[in-house]
């Protein structure tokens, strides 16, 4: 059921489908035991990813990896342009940053408004209260295609369903249409109603 | 009525594979190569960078999504924004110090003053 983009999933706790969100707290992992153990988590002050994660992030998994970086950076800049090592490395820094700045400020309005979950909305508040207004509208599409790419494996499932049942409800109405007409004629043969072949094998023209 | 349970049966079992959650993830869905296509970012990496933030409890998909996004156009833009620098200065060679300049000159850009200073 994992990612296939990167196998750098640590930590990933997926709540069920009903939800379609991910839990990010850490004080339900496992590692909190051995947090509380350490001289340094004794007070309660939050280590920076002491006791998030359970331990300390290793520096690729705080950023980004830098080929996709140079990629789309290179989007950026006209054909013949290049990229110097140590400007991709600091872009790294700067991108992690990026992540960090707006989820804070996603998660702050969150909290203002008593909700525990930062949904799409409140990413976009963020970019146009941090200066990122010019980014709304290109995402506002960009989710929309998100959503129909995503929507199209709901209705698989419960059409499916749908039209089964649906034959199957046609099948009890006739069935229930025909038992009528026997009685009708005044047959006095007890039917009973369990395979819709049997009961047709009883009908007279 | 027995074969609308067997038939509901077959269907829940295959609803479970269709997991929503999963939907950037999973590896053998049309749908998820569309949305893949439009992430040229790994989306579980740029979650667990979000995890680091203690304040942070629960974000929907859609968050993660538009975050991974907008990283994205923001990195093009960061690009553009310095190559003005190295334009200026007669090289085709993008460096350190223009993105230096390029987070000096742009307002939206302030919370980044200070990140090239400490050590990587």
């Amino acid at each position: 059921m994992d990612n296939s983009e990167s196998g750098d999933d640590l930590g990933n706790n997926f709540l069920p489908v009903e939800s379609q969100n991910f839990l990010v707290q850490g004080e339900d992992l496992d590692d909190d035991g051995d947090a509380a153990l350490t001289a340094e988590n004794t007070d309660d002050s939050n280590q920076g990813g002491g006791d998030k994660p359970g331990y300390p992030l290793r520096e690729q998994d705080r950023f980004l990896p830098i080929a996709n970086i140079a990629k789309i950076m290179k989007r950026g800049i006209p054909e013949p342009g290049k990229i110097a090592k140590d400007a991709r490395e600091c872009v790294q820094e700067c991108v992690s940053e990026f992540i960090s700045f707006i989820t804070s400020e996603a998660s702050e309005r969150c909290q203002a408004e008593k909700r525990k979950t930062i949904n799409g909305e409140d990413i976009l508040f963020a970019m146009t209260t941090l200066g990122f207004d010019n980014y709304v509208e290109p995402l506002k599409l960009y989710l929309q295609k998100y959503r129909e790419a995503t929507k199209s494996d709901k209705p698989l499932g419960t059409s499916e369903i749908y039209e089964e049942m649906t034959e199957e409800t046609f099948n009890a109405q006739a069935l229930a249409g025909n038992m009528l007409t026997t009685d009708q004629n005044g047959q006095t043969e007890t039917v009973i109603y369990t395979y819709p072949d049997q009961m047709q094998q009883f009908q007279l023209a | 009525m027995e074969n609308v349970d067997e038939i509901a049966k077959e269907n829940s079992k295959s609803n479970v594979t269709n997991n929503d959650t999963d939907v950037i993830q999973e590896e053998n869905e049309p749908e998820e190569e569309k949305s893949e296509k439009m992430l040229h970012l790994p989306i579980s990496r740029v979650r667990t960078i979000m995890k680091v933030d203690p304040e942070v409890h629960i974000a929907s998909q859609e968050a993660v999504f538009l975050i991974t996004k907008s990283t994205e156009l923001f990195l093009e833009s960061l690009a553009k924004e310095a190559y003005r620098f190295t334009a200026q200065g007669k090289r085709k060679t993008l460096q350190k110090k223009d993105i230096d300049n390029a987070i000096e000159s742009a307002d939206c850009l302030s919370f980044l003053e200070g990140v090239l200073d400490a050590p990587h």
